[in-house]
């Protein structure tokens, strides 16, 4: 034991300029892995802690008839298990309000909540008063600034709701839980529960919901919302929690944790090759020495406990400096990007570290000891030839056969290859989370090295030819590929994966902010108008020309029509023909229809021709035109030329299928219609127009824009949607952010780790290049050989790695986060060539202290 | 799906920008599962009309044609042997201001009787009494104009809008009917509404038993009116 | 003494097996100066590795000192080494990462002996030095290296000293240095003394000298350099291998 550690001792110290360099390298590949994880988790929790608030608890029971007594018993007898930690009761309903002893009512959202109300979130109030729920005991009411400025009452006035006085105690200015409706009409107020039980508001008849916010173990959530929904959805109760994915919100953040997902289980495999590469080299290196030790008597334990301790204290060491690395790295992360995190500081967090340095220690045992073992095996007889040490763990079994081989499989080094193995995999899928992302990039990592490995044979193979040419650089450079036991095999695989690994998770966040980019259009309509008369619509459209938002698009007015389908192809449409349709929705059911002349931006025409710039169609055309959706095409075999009636109104209008379109649903800011006419004749017909508004933010402009509103067009609603596209908005750009700040370090963090891989292979170069320097090539002959063999391996190993990140941020797209998929080819083919370049610097810098160097020193020192 | 109003399905469309799973709603799965023929069009020769102007209680929201009252008011004409076609003009989300400016659109060809059915959707969306019934007079007056029988179905606004509302609401209606001496069903939904057997899941509209509940209660005050035709005519 | 009994070493190859060493019998005494000479590939360094239990024979047994080391297992082979059989290399094989001083000290760390530091500086000085023990290896000539391998080989005062071409690394006056060195073990120390050498000169000042050529010994010879010495030089019998 002295000795082993005696050894360790000198060793270390001896080499320890050698072994900065690869503590940094193992210290960046650790480091990556526990910076990234760090913000994962401050990621991942902001995501939660933002899901929450937009429903205020973990799960929401509701139901919109008034609690039936033995529905309601039953789920409390659900309710009474410990995971359940606390509820609340809350009921929804909307109502008129007027100004005490003046005229004018209008339409609420109130809601009547507890004092536990919210479990998640604030309720915010203007002039930063801190909301409590006292302000509401007692008849006391929380509105909204636009309702008071309709009102023509302040805070501290009297709001009669359901004939009583309330008074108005405080301004409301952000609400959290605001998901948990529907849009609606009104603004909201906040009451006391029971003071809205006592309103006589609810009575028989009344439309509410009623519900039951809890808080709940997180690893309780699914399972009680499940059995909630199986056992109470056909009694009007439903269940939902901060993780139902009813909504493309919980759609963004189950992508945004799927991706985060990935990169994390991505940079543990590149943290991984990167201390891999290091290992290796450090092992090669010492080879000799196992071989002397073994020749002085030492014994294969002895030398094995030297070595392994070592690499041990290498990677303890190097991953320690990598969690400094990490640390520091966290902290230069501007805090501007930060608070889009709520605003906290980001850390390390403990699991992180442990993850780091579980990767760090089990990498380089796994590529220690492994080939560490060999060595009881091999005895160092090739010392006595005097020959180069490195080839003295060359197989003696090149040439056995397969049977022999087998039988000489050193069981003890395949176990512990398999142990180690099973460990990183279990970190790895400790990352991953989910389960088909880990199989989806497992895949993507075999087929890749694979690939690489091939392409390497094949390239050898290919370039052999050149080896002829009387180019001194490029004949050596050519050579070096080829020689036995050179480092190409590493670079590829090192570069190849690396880049496969660093453009996927690229070519990913572009597709999935091209995603998010769709919901922060922070230009579009944040209020809609209903029920524009036909005869309102020009005075409509002057009185929003100058009241809409600065700066913004004019407000767009959509006609929009009512009609069935009542038959098609001559035929009508009946239970026979479209019996399959059962359950899937009907072809016969009213339909929301429009007209227009051109296609939108969401829309594509797959097949026949749209009118586009055809002009208007003649009143007294026998047929229409019409336009359908790609699901009408798909669902009920309709298709282009097909001749389909429509009952408008009453009225049979038939019309001819021109076209058939795809509408992006998710980009359907105006609108998606599965039935779009050709104007002219269907413009006749009574129909009302909706209006996408963009409201000034102001809220009393706001007010004062809907005040007018009503006064000169009764008839029209507007909807305030501005706190749910503006909470939407929020979370997608804090998304958004966390992950631009994700893929940067993963970026930044994955080329650190291969420029290490690269920078590790000079030691391989160091032999060769000095050998070649006394034989009298310049440092210029060597650099451009260096430079031509690291600029071959680095194109092969970017151009596969960009290959298989297409593929990849393919299937991650259809697979994992469902949405459409884009390839990003200037992003791969721009990252294959500075991969190239990359390499190729890195391979000559890094050899450049060979170069400088005087060969006999390296010679020696070898 | 709570306090989804009529015009769900029109709010639908103009918020899909916003909410992309209710675009999802749109585009699939509505809760009607059959398809089967509507009122036959073309063909014979043209039978005197009824005309039903009403929102989605009329069109039938979440229903397929057969099962809306109109439908079923059609069965019974014919079963009953009266030569009258039912003409649907029942428009979701549609208010008594809408009724008004389609009112000649609906009334084209033999219109005999316009049973008016609005309202519900001025009550759940808040807008203003007077305003629908300033609306919903003018729809009387102008069908009267044309020598046809106006029956005038009325809508209740439910309670928790307040006993002011709901009063201004019902008086409207009762106004009306009062000052026009039109036909007067009070209440189109009586018996129905706030049964939670007879209404769909969101509890606004009937299902197909609350449907036919609707039509009894039409077909009460309309067949005196068909009887009465088919007599002089 | 070392007594090989039809040692023989074959090795698989692309078609068949190659033999590198026919069966040999040989018996080297003790204290004795014994060099192998003959052409590269001759299977000298083959036969030192089998002596010196590095790599174990296809065939025949091995006896050092009347201890069969084929049948020994690896750990026991390794203390064998470490006490009884001091390696001198022709490329040093120093731990470059040691000082000349801990080159020296591993042995006796490994062998877990106590008197381990002055031991090596005695070492040390006994190659003359003592001024050079903090050096690394790529901080000394060749000639100091194998001045510190040979210090390093006799760590363990073994009986057995194994060296591979000791000078065919070095200039011919360096060389000569090691030569005297090592035969002034031999004489001081009774050391066993077995050499692979291509030197001429060292071959000559051998007690006995074997010449190889394909696995075969083609030539022995006995030098009577200690005439007064009652211990029988040598006793060589080669026998034509089997192939």
């Amino acid at each position: 034991m002295r000795f082993v550690v005696r050894m360790t001792v000198r060793e270390l110290r001896a080499s320890w300029r050698r072994l900065v360099f690869f503590f940094v390298c193992v210290a960046i590949g650790v480091g990556a892995i526990v910076a990234l994880r760090s913000v994962i988790q401050s990621v991942r929790g902001e995501l939660v802690r933002e899901a929450r608030a937009m429903i205020a608890s973990d799960v929401i029971v509701s139901t919109n008839r008034s609690w039936d007594p033995d529905v309601r018993r039953q789920i409390e007898e659900r309710l009474a298990q410990p995971s359940v930690l606390d509820r609340t009761e809350a009921i929804e309903t909307a109502t008129m309000v007027r100004a005490a002893g003046r005229g004018v009512a209008r339409m609420v959202e109130l809601r009547g909540v507890q004092a536990a109300f919210p479990f998640y979130g604030q309720i915010e109030l203007e002039g930063g008063l801190p909301y409590s729920h006292d302000l509401l005991r007692d008849r006391g009411a929380i509105a909204r600034p636009e309702l008071l400025a309709q009102l023509g009452i302040k805070q501290g006035d009297a709001l009669l709701i359901g004939g009583q006085p309330f008074t108005v105690r405080a301004v409301l200015s952000k609400e959290p839980g605001r998901r948990t409706g529907a849009f609606t009409f009104g603004s909201r107020v906040f009451v006391d529960h029971a003071d809205l039980q006592r309103s006589g508001l609810l009575a028989f008849g009344s439309r509410a919901s009623y519900q039951l916010l809890l808080r709940v173990e997180p690893a309780g959530v699914e399972s009680l919302t499940r059995t909630l929904r199986r056992d109470f959805g056909d009694r009007f109760v439903n269940a939902r929690s901060y993780r139902s994915t009813e909504d493309n919100i919980s759609e963004d953040m189950a992508r945004a944790e799927n991706y985060l997902s990935l990169v994390g289980f991505v940079i543990v495999v590149l943290g991984g090759i990167g201390v891999w590469s290091v290992t290796r080299v450090f092992v090669k290196q010492k080879i000799r020495s196992i071989a002397i030790l073994k020749c002085l008597g030492a014994t294969t334990r002895q030398v094995l406990a030297t070595y392994v301790a070592q690499v041990l204290l290498l990677g303890l060491t190097g991953s320690a400096l990598g969690i400094g690395l990490a640390a520091i790295a966290l902290r230069a992360i501007p805090d501007s990007m930060t608070s889009a995190l709520g605003g906290q500081a980001l850390a390390l967090t403990g699991s992180a570290v442990m993850q780091g340095l579980a990767v760090g220690l089990l990498v380089s045992l796994l590529f220690s000891l492994v080939p560490l073992l060999e060595v009881r095996r091999v005895r160092p007889l090739l010392l006595l030839r005097g020959g180069d040490p490195s080839i003295v763990t060359v197989p003696p079994f090149a040439f056995a056969q397969w049977r022999d081989r087998v039988r000489a499989i050193d069981w003890l080094q395949v176990s512990a290859a398999v142990v180690v193995s099973a460990a990183l995999v279990g970190i790895a899928s400790w990352q991953a989370a989910s389960v088909r992302v880990g199989l989806i990039v497992c895949g993507g990592f075999a087929g890749v090295a694979l690939l690489l490995l091939g392409a390497g044979a094949l390239m050898v193979r290919a370039v052999r030819p050149l080896a002829r040419t009387r180019i001194f650089a490029l004949r050596h450079a050519v050579l070096g590929l080829r020689r036995p036991g050179n480092q190409t095999r590493v670079v590829l695989l090192a570069v190849g994966l690396g880049t496969f690994f660093v453009l996927g998770v690229r070519a990913l966040q572009s597709n999935l902010l091209d995603e998010f980019s769709l919901e922060l259009d922070r230009g579009g309509a944040d209020m809609f108008l209903i029920d524009i008369q036909q005869d309102q619509v020009e005075r409509v459209r002057a009185f929003l020309a100058d009241r809409i938002a600065p700066g913004s698009a004019p407000a767009r007015l959509i006609p929009v029509l009512r009609a069935r389908v009542t038959g098609v192809r001559g035929r009508e449409v009946n239970l026979d023909n479209f019996q399959d349709v059962r359950g899937r929705g009907s072809l016969a059911r009213e339909y929301v229809i429009t007209y227009r002349d051109h296609l939108e931006a969401n829309e594509t025409v797959i097949d026949g021709e749209f009118w586009s710039g055809q002009g208007v169609q003649p009143r007294a055309a026998p047929e229409l035109q019409v336009s359908i959706e790609r699901s009408i095409h798909e669902r009920f075999s309709i298709g282009v030329g097909d001749l389909m009636r429509f009952d408008v109104l009453g009225r049979v209008v038939q019309a001819r299928v021109t076209s058939v379109r795809d509408v992006e649903w998710e980009d359907s800011r105006n609108g998606g219609f599965m039935f779009v006419f050709r104007p002219g004749p269907l413009s006749a017909a009574p129909h009302t127009y909706i209006g996408l508004v963009r409201a000034p933010d102001a809220p009393t402009a706001r007010a004062a824009m809907q005040h007018d509103l009503v006064e000169s067009f009764p008839n029209i609603s507007a909807i305030d949607v501005r706190d749910v596209v503006a909470s939407v908005q929020g979370i997608v750009e804090n998304v958004t952010l966390a992950i631009s700040i994700v893929g940067g370090i993963a970026l930044f963090g994955g080329v650190l780790i291969l420029i290490g891989a690269v920078a590790m292979t000079k030691f391989q170069r160091v032999y060769e290049a000095a050998i070649l320097r006394t034989l009298g090539a310049s440092t210029k002959t060597l650099s451009a050989m260096l430079a031509g063999e690291y600029t071959t391996l680095g194109l092969l190993a970017g151009a596969i790695g960009a290959a298989g990140a297409l593929v990849l941020s393919w299937a991650v797209c259809r697979y994992v986060f469902e949405i459409d998929w884009r390839p990003a080819p200037l992003l791969l083919i721009g990252g294959a060539l500075v991969t190239m370049v990359l390499v190729a610097v890195i391979g000559v810098i890094a050899s450049a202290d060979v170069l400088r160097k005087k060969p006999l020193a390296t010679l020696r020192a070898e | 799906m709570k306090r989804v109003p009529l015009v769900y399905a029109l709010v639908l469309v103009a918020l899909m920008s916003a909410c992309r799973s209710q675009a999802r709603t749109e585009q699939g799965t509505a809760a009607i599962d059959q398809a089967a023929p509507v009122t036959a069009d073309g063909g014979e020769p043209a039978r005197p009309r009824i005309v039903v102007l009403g929102d989605s209680l009329t069109a039938g929201y979440g229903l397929v044609a057969t099962q809306s009252y109109p439908y079923l008011l059609q069965q019974r004409i014919d079963n009953d042997g009266y030569r009258f076609e039912v003409v649907n003009a029942g428009v979701s989300g549609d208010t008594s201001a809408g009724g008004v400016r389609r009112l000649d659109w609906a009334l084209e060809g033999d219109v005999k009787v316009l049973v008016v059915a609005l309202g519900g959707n001025d009550g759940l969306r808040g807008l203003s009494a007077d305003e629908m019934k300033r609306n919903i007079g003018e729809i009387v007056r102008r069908a009267r104009a044309k020598d046809i029988v106006v029956i005038l179905a009325g809508m209740e606004a439910p309670p928790n809008y307040g006993s002011d509302y709901a009063a201004a609401f019902r008086r409207a209606f009762q106004d009306v009917a009062r000052e026009h001496r039109v036909l007067f069903i009070p209440f189109l939904l009586s018996g129905v509404a706030a049964n939670a057997d007879l209404n769909l899941q969101d509890g606004i509209h009937p299902n197909p038993r609350g449907a036919a509940v609707v039509s009894d209660t039409v077909w009460k005050a309309l067949r005196p009116v068909l009887d009465q035709m088919s007599a002089t005519q | 003494m070392i007594e090989l009994r039809g040692v023989t070493k074959s090795v698989p190859s692309g078609t068949g097996t190659l033999t590198i060493l026919h069966p040999l019998d040989l018996i080297i005494r003790h204290g004795t100066v014994a060099a192998v000479t003959g052409p590269s590939g001759s299977g000298k360094s083959t036969l030192l590795g089998l002596v010196a239990g590095l790599d174990a024979p296809t065939a025949g047994t091995i006896l050092i000192d009347g201890i069969d080391i084929t049948s020994l297992g690896e750990d026991a082979l390794a203390g064998l080494r470490g006490t009884r059989i001091g390696f001198v290399f022709q490329f040093f094989h120093l731990l470059p990462s040691l000082t000349a001083y801990e080159n020296v000290l591993v042995p006796m760390e490994i062998a877990g002996a106590r008197d381990g530091a002055t031991r090596a500086s005695a070492l040390l000085a006994e190659v003359g030095l003592t001024d050079r023990s903090h050096h690394y290896p790529s901080q000394l000539s060749g000639g100091e290296q194998q001045r510190v391998a040979i210090a390093r080989a006799l760590a363990n005062d073994p009986p057995l000293l194994l060296a591979d071409e000791p000078t065919g690394n070095l200039d011919t006056a360096t060389g000569h240095t090691i030569i005297e060195l090592l035969l002034n073990i031999n004489r001081s120390r009774n050391t066993t003394l077995v050499l692979v050498t291509h030197d001429p000169e060292l071959a000559a000042r051998a007690d006995i000298s074997i010449a190889l050529r394909d696995g075969r010994v083609v030539e022995t010879r006995t030098v009577s350099r200690k005439p007064a010495d009652d211990v029988a030089a040598a006793d060589v019998e080669a026998k034509e291998g089997v192939g």
